[in-house]
């Protein structure tokens, strides 16, 4: 049988310049017809490469150890950690700086913007209710309001109107925030107010009513236990 | 072909990989990300371009400034200083810690730094050595604080006060990052260059605002015409050999206006979570209320 040219030239494509070493030079010289069509065999990976791709995936994994942040959004190089980027961010959770804007909105009215209160309200700058240690008698003011003769800074006041509750309307942290700006400026330094230690005091006082009711007064603020 | 469907798997598995990788994990980390508060009266960040921006974004693109202008801070490092916020009333307390964070202080130079609070005490330390000297300087009623500064070539460029990050470029559609510099960064031009009237003349002549500025001039944004009953209020003032004859005036179009709109809203500056920046130290005894000195204040050098 005279070999077709059409399969001939197919069964030499091994001879071209891709074909494996291995192959015998002049296949097309034997009878291609016959021949089966070549097929890729099975062989077994050397254990070199195995050992190679190995190496190379831990290799992989520790260099994403050391260099993915864990993988957080929020962690971008240089800064290798969530925890690094969360203690860098001390301005953050700077309560008092949240708080000035609140304070202009909620309290400014009455207490003015430089604290120094008025015709409306007593003073916050330079108040020892507001600088107290503990700032468990400070919490109650907003939360359920206060009314009636109070000192402050060794000054007498009475306002018959007295100081509307806000625990209603103020979230634990707007009001942590606020307390914070009103501890730390006009001259206060006092450390900040926690928004859990304002959940504390609401919890304390929980079944006292916020819906301005139940207000203080001085005498009876006076009466609640300060932590030394 | 006897292998084929394992052949076929092996590259779907690693295409596959490899969009799982690429696009899939990214698109859930920061896919869904939104405005966040931020800068000195926590507005929110990034702002919503103004239409004219936007419309300027679209010109910008499409002169090709990108080919020159990266919108892309780096930022190799982060150094930390110790400032002393305020001395208190502790003075020998303070001066022998200072003395013991910062030992070779003349005794003029210590009560120099304490007078002078808020005041750095040192600066250019790494993380753990400014919480040690910090320990130093722990003193009841003084403040000292750790400060934060970015570090890298950007950064001392003057290009930007952080890294960019993706959260800047929320509003971007299409993003030009861009990867070639033969123009300066323009992520923080708007910080840099406020002046309307200077970018218009800058992109006009380039060299009559740059000596020597490669930068090619873009006059067919620009209009020249008669001068009409009055001269037009946003008439450039072209001096030198740029002025044009006299009854003629040159006003930029609808296009250059767009643009700069847009250059004056590339202000990415503000500290953010994850690319901080330095809150600057308060006094706590301060009287005054004013927000806090986080405003850009770096009197950034161009490249000049
Ligand atoms: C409606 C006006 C008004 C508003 C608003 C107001 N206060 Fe008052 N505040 C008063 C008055 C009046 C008093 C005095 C109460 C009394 O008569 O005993 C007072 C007293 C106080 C006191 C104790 C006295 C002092 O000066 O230290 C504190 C603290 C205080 N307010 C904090 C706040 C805070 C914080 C806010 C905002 C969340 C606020 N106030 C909003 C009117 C107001
Ligand atoms: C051929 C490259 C090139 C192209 C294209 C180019 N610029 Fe520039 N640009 C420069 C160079 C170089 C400088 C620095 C010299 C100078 O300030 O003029 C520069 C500077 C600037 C500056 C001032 C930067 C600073 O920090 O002061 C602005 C703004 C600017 N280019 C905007 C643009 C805009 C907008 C476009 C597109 C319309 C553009 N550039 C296209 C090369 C280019």
């Amino acid at each position: 049988m005279k070999p077709d040219p059409k399969k001939s030239s197919n069964a030499a494509r091994p001879n071209g310049p891709g074909a494996g070493k291995g192959s015998s030079p002049n296949v097309s010289a034997k009878s291609p017809a016959n021949e089966a069509e070549p097929t890729a065999g099975l062989a077994h990976t050397p254990i070199w490469l195995i050992i190679l791709f190995a190496a190379l995936f831990y290799w992989g994994q520790l260099y994403l150890d050391n260099h993915a942040g864990g993988f957080d959004p929020q962690v971008y190089e240089p800064y290798e950690s969530a925890k690094l980027v969360k203690a860098l961010n001390t301005g953050a959770d700077d309560l008092a700086a949240k708080g000035e804007p609140l304070y202009g909105m909620v309290c400014a009215a009455c207490h003015q913007p430089n604290g120094s209160g008025g015709a409306l309200a007593p003073p916050l700058a330079g108040s020892e209710w507001v600088t107290a240690a503990d700032p468990s008698r400070l919490i109650r003011i907003p939360l359920h309001g206060l009314s009636g003769p109070i000192q402050v800074k060794g000054q007498d006041y009475t306002f018959p109107s007295g100081m509307t509750a806000m625990g209603e309307v103020l979230s634990d942290d707007s009001l942590a925030a606020i307390l914070s700006y009103i501890r730390q400026s006009w001259g206060n330094s006092a450390p900040q107010v926690t928004p859990a230690q304002v959940a504390k005091v609401r919890q304390d006082t929980a079944n006292r009513p916020m819906n301005g009711t139940a207000t203080w007064t001085a005498d009876e603020l006076l009466k609640v236990p300060l932590a030394q | 072909m006897n292998q084929g469907p394992l052949i076929f798997l092996g590259a779907l598995l690693a295409l596959a990989a490899s969009w799982c990788g690429m696009v899939v994990v990214p698109n859930v980390q920061i896919g869904r990300q939104q405005q966040v508060a931020a800068g000195p009266s926590n507005s929110r960040y990034p702002a919503i371009p103004s239409g004219e921006a936007q419309r300027g974004r679209d010109v910008y693109r499409a002169q090709g400034c990108f080919y020159c202008h990266t919108t892309n801070v780096r930022q190799s490092g982060a150094k930390f200083d110790v400032v002393l916020a305020s001395a208190g009333t502790n003075k020998a307390a303070l001066a022998s810690g200072l003395r013991a964070a910062r030992p070779g202080l003349t005794p003029a130079e210590v009560s120099q730094i304490m007078e002078q609070a808020p005041k750095p005490v040192l600066q250019g330390l790494t993380r753990a050595e400014a919480e040690t000297a910090l320990k130093h300087l722990t003193v009841p009623d003084a403040k000292a604080e750790i400060i934060l500064v970015p570090t890298g070539p950007d950064i001392e460029r003057g290009w930007g006060r952080r890294m960019s990050v993706a959260q800047d470029y929320l509003f971007d559609q299409p993003l030009m990052l861009s990867k070639q510099r033969i123009g300066p960064d323009l992520t923080t031009i708007a910080a840099r260059q406020r002046d309307p009237s200077w970018h218009l003349l800058h992109l006009y002549n380039p060299q009559s605002k740059v000596n020597g500025s490669t930068m090619p001039p873009y006059r067919f944004l620009f209009e020249k015409r008669k001068i009409g009953r009055h001269p037009s209020p946003d008439a450039l003032q072209l001096t030198g050999e740029d002025a044009v004859e006299p009854g003629y005036e040159v006003v930029p179009t609808e296009r250059a206006r767009a643009l700069v709109a847009y250059l004056l809203s590339m202000d990415a500056q503000f500290g953010l979570f994850e690319a901080p920046l330095p809150v600057e130290p308060k006094r706590p005894d301060a009287t005054t209320n004013q927000p806090s000195a986080t405003a850009p204040t770096n009197a950034a050098p161009t490249n000049r």
